[in-house]
């Protein structure tokens, strides 16, 4: 069932729709609710967020799969506990995973290659193409299912044993990875046009923030 | 400022070279050198849409590029020079007129006569005799087709 | 126009929700956008089944293009092929229009209203809302543009044909996109603010974070995307390490 969510969610990334429900911010809350704890999976699915924001899937280049890698996160970390361990290793999995799965998309774009030069080539059979172009979107399905089936497994034999051994409390290990996100972010306000074209917005932002946060 | 990048794509201007390149590099001017488009302002039309709002555009033939290629390469405004094709750029890098440069493959698609060098890159046997005669007017050839990507030496490409 | 075709042209505009199903290294979504206009190509050709082959053979070349702004080639070339264009023409309008509609789809969306939408959800989640309300906000926000931008696209792309240019420049997608990047700098200002006074975070106490934060965001900032897979896999290995040592 949740591998069969995190197959539907990589759909979304590309294939099908884009309406954004692969998103970590997303796939967290709806893996963490099926798990039985939503806020844990907010908190994964946020903390992920924050390194993807950054990423930009410009013209086809690689990059990581966010949907399944974040189920697997969410899912494993309420399955462990929501403690600050299960959320830092299930974190960092999560990381991990959206990489495979990256690699796994250039894979499937390979494959879906071969599908449509095999199938189609130089052909023009309409029928072929809507046949070809369909089995390229379940494989993409079956992909995604296999990428969080094996992700799943992968975090329950690793994600407790070290959880157990994480030192840090629920504040730093949150800290841990937000001072991570940093790099991201700046990343991001870069691309946003950096400090020479967005200082005054940005500081307006950071004073909007701090006291809205202050008063809250 | 100079030329700070030249590169090959089939595409020309689209979101790896706007949005990939175009934010590390921040360039003010895109220039398409091709000949059948330095002639048609329709596709012309087209291709600048694409453009970031703070950059211009131009379209030049391969000849009238080269002649300004010296006055582009020692500029105060920060260029990106693309071609479609490898003969272009070839014939912009004759007679060492892009000596030092590096020029960046960044995507030929596939078609029936191109083998595949990398997911984003085709190309047959006369387009890779091309790239060695760039790389023998004094040009580095190499393929990346976004910064953060892994950069392929074009020896590497070709063996 | 008739029924047919207007059922036609619906039914191509459902199938840009799957025009990158095929996404592959041949032909980028050239298969896809064949796949796309399908719907429309049988309405045309009908009957000519060499024809409609041939159609297929053209749409099926390297094609690119955002998924969002899909619908303007879509609704192009179904407008030239409804007009009977010189299919040389109608290959030369796809190699103009797909380089734009990707680099001004990945500029708006990508790298503009996404993160914007997420810095604000991401805001409103960090402040204490329920996790319902927070992915709520975020997909009703994001679809109601994402929807329109699509909408839009088919529809101008319909109506201009390789006139759509003109369309689009009216539109004026490039300050749309200024509008959202600044409009993001201050969402991701804002964010960062929440993350500083925040005791959950970077807050009080935690001031060793607060120093890493402001050198990482620096870091960020200089160096741009090429920092963000080591950033990423070391942050996730460092997690690793961190609990590996906790064993010895």
């Amino acid at each position: 069932m949740v591998s069969l969510v995190g197959g539907l969610l990589a759909l979304d990334t590309t294939a099908v729709g884009q309406f954004m429900v692969s998103r970590p911010l997303v796939a967290g809350v709806i893996a963490g609710a099926l798990a039985g704890d939503a806020v844990t999976g907010l908190l994964i699915g946020s903390t992920l967020e924050l390194y993807h924001l950054a990423t930009v899937p410009a013209g086809g280049a690689r990059f990581p799969d966010t949907g399944p890698a974040t189920v697997v996160a969410a899912t494993v970390a309420v399955w462990t506990g929501g403690t600050p361990g299960a959320i830092a290793i299930a974190w960092s999995l999560g990381i991990l995973w959206s990489q495979v799965g990256g690699w796994t998309v250039s894979l499937q774009r390979r494959l879906n290659g071969l599908i449509l030069g095999r199938m189609v080539g130089e052909g023009g059979s309409p029928a072929v193409l809507e046949l070809a172009h369909a089995l390229a979107i379940l494989s993409d399905l079956v992909r995604g299912v296999l990428l969080t089936a094996v992700g799943l497994l992968i975090g329950i034999a690793v994600v407790p044993g070290l959880a157990a051994l994480w030192p840090l409390d629920s504040a730093w290990t949150v800290g841990l990875i937000l001072a991570g996100a940093s790099v991201p972010l700046g990343i991001l306000y870069k691309g946003f046009g950096g400090w020479p074209k967005q200082r005054v917005l940005f500081v307006a932002g950071l004073v909007a923030g701090l006291v809205g946060a202050y008063l809250s | 400022m100079t030329v700070v990048l030249f590169r090959i794509d089939e595409r020309l201007i689209h979101g790896q070279v706007v949005i990939g390149w175009g934010t590390r590099l921040r360039p003010r001017r895109y220039i398409v050198v091709d000949d059948e488009l330095a002639g048609s302002d329709w596709e012309q039309d087209l291709y600048r849409l694409g453009l970031p709002e703070d950059a211009d555009g131009e379209f030049l033939s391969v000849t009238e590029c080269r002649q300004r290629l010296p006055e582009l390469r020692d500029d105060d405004i920060s260029t990106v020079i693309l071609t479609r094709k490898v003969e272009s750029m070839l014939e912009l890098a004759r007679d060492r007129c892009m000596e030092g440069e590096t020029v960046n493959l960044g995507g030929l698609h596939h078609s029936t006569d191109r083998v595949e060098r990398l997911p984003y890159l085709h190309l047959n046997t006369g387009e890779a005799s091309q790239l060695r005669e760039i790389v023998s007017e004094g040009v580095t050839v190499t393929a990346q087709d976004l910064p953060g990507s892994r950069r392929v030496d074009l020896e590497t490409l070709l063996s | 126009m008739s029924v047919l075709v207007t059922s036609a042209c619906l039914r191509a505009f459902l199938r840009t929700f799957l025009i990158q199903g095929s996404w592959n290294y041949r032909s980028l979504v050239g298969s896809g956008l064949a796949y796309t206009l399908l719907p429309m190509l049988r309405v045309k050709f009908r009957g000519e089944p060499e024809h409609l082959s041939s159609a297929v053979r053209r749409h099926v070349q390297p094609f690119n293009t955002h998924p969002y702004l899909s619908g303007i080639a879509t609704g192009a070339v179904i407008r030239l092929e409804e007009e009977g264009a010189d299919p040389q023409m109608i290959e030369r309008f796809k190699n103009g229009i797909r380089g734009s509609l990707g680099s001004l789809g990945d500029g708006l969306v990508w790298a503009g209203f996404r993160p914007l939408v997420l810095l604000l959800a991401l805001t409103v989640g960090w402040l204490g809302a329920p996790p319902y309300v927070v992915i709520g906000l975020f997909l009703i926000l994001y679809n109601i543009g994402h929807l329109w931008l699509r909408i839009w696209s088919f529809m101008i792309g319909l109506q201009g044909g390789h006139r759509v240019v003109e369309r689009l420049r009216a539109a004026d997608l490039p300050g749309l996109t200024k509008k959202t990047l600044a409009a993001g700098s201050f969402a991701l200002g804002a964010l960062i603010g929440v993350f500083v006074v925040d005791g959950r975070s970077l807050g009080v106490g935690l001031w060793p974070w607060l120093l890493v934060s402001v050198v990482g965001f620096a870091v960020g900032h200089r160096v741009g995307y090429a920092a963000w897979r080591p950033t990423a896999v070391l942050t996730a290995l460092a997690v690793l390490a961190l609990s590996i040592l906790g064993l010895a």
